[in-house]
């Protein structure tokens, strides 16, 4: 076993948001995301570093060294009742998989997730044909529901979403 | 089958919701026994809820239901922003406590069922409820299926949670 890869997190920042549309805008990226083109992505990226990060300091940027090698997001409601369960988003970098840094993100994510955002609850939706579930699943989140066709692509083919979720 | 259903006789009436309508779906949401089946629990989070509300009545998407001209019913369709997603709507309803039971409702969601229907890239509408909701037999009679349940969603006290119902339909099933 290899030593983890030394990362540190910090706080997205505005600047950081084409780094991120550039991910998301490769293929092999995208395709487990719900959109599709420039604008869609343009929009994602300004909701989860620009209103999340701002709003809620949720927005995270990781790096090794000097460079990005992942972003995570716990998209936090306003809403009181709400407050203690957040659904999350993780990527990282495309050249960076397969070395164990979603494992020690999700790790750390977990972590702050109890220590700075007092959350009880974190979920997760992934594509049924995307092979991260088994990461989400040995890290203990567990499948509570399957929504089934929830995604159309432009193909006319229908993706199902599966619903998971661990209590912190 | 509703008691007493008023949406047969004459002084029912729906129209398409406009902005004057917020002040009586703000009130309507700060009644208790109406905000115990929404994620709502300060006037904030009700405003919130309020103007994303009348945000997509913008659209055509919204319900205001009249007996003998007074507002007793809200209902809207919220719309999915991303193309792949916006096969399917949420659909949310708000009835005054003195005519629930009275078939607004029912046709305060028929009507939102059909409305939906004109946006031809919808397939599926959904309706997310809280455990324990009261809707949910409404929901069931129209066709609609529980898709998934989450448990935990809502958190109503100490120690204490609601799950979410997601029920949905398809917008091919006649109304």
């Amino acid at each position: 076993m290899s030593d983890p890869i030394k990362i540190r997190f910090e706080k997205s920042k505005e600047e950081e948001i084409p780094i991120l549309q550039q991910w998301l805008t490769e293929p092999d990226i995208l395709k487990w995301f719900p959109m599709v083109n420039t604008l869609e992505i343009e929009d994602a990226c300004k909701v989860w570093i620009g209103y999340y990060g701002k709003t809620f300091g949720s927005a995270f940027t990781i790096f090794e060294g000097e460079e990005v090698v992942g972003f995570f997001n716990f998209y936090l409601s306003a809403v009181e009742k709400l407050r203690h369960q957040s659904l999350f988003s993780i990527i990282v970098h495309p050249q960076k998989r397969g070395q164990g840094l979603g494992r020690q993100i999700i790790k750390e994510m977990i972590i702050r997730a109890k220590r700075d955002f007092y959350l009880e609850l974190l979920h997760l939706e992934v594509y049924r044909e995307n092979p991260a579930r088994r990461l989400y699943a040995s890290m203990g989140f567990v499948e509570y529901g399957v929504h089934a066709n929830f995604l159309k692509e432009n193909d006319g083919t229908y993706r199902d979403k599966i619903l998971m979720q661990q209590w912190l | 089958m509703e008691r007493d259903d008023i949406t047969t006789k004459s002084g029912f009436e729906l129209r398409y919701s406009t902005d004057e309508d917020a002040p009586i779906l703000k009130q309507l949401l700060m009644d208790p026994s109406i905000q115990q089946w929404f994620p709502l629990s300060t006037e904030q989070d009700v405003e919130l809820f309020v103007r994303n509300w009348m945000n997509f009545s913008k659209y055509g998407c919204s319900l205001t239901a009249f007996y003998e001209n007074q507002k007793v019913g809200f209902g809207s369709i919220f719309l999915l922003p991303y193309r792949k997603v916006a096969i399917h709507t949420m659909g949310y309803v708000v009835v005054d406590p003195k005519f629930q039971r009275k078939g607004v409702g029912t046709s305060l969601i028929r009507n939102l069922i059909v409305l939906s229907q004109n946006f031809k890239v919808i397939e599926k509408f959904q309706c997310e409820v809280y455990e324990g909701c009261p809707l949910k037999s409404l929901l069931e009679r129209l066709s609609f299926e529980k898709a998934f349940e989450q448990k935990g969603f809502v958190r109503v006290g100490e120690n204490s949670y609601r799950a979410r119902w997601m029920f949905e339909r398809s917008n091919q099933d006649p109304v």
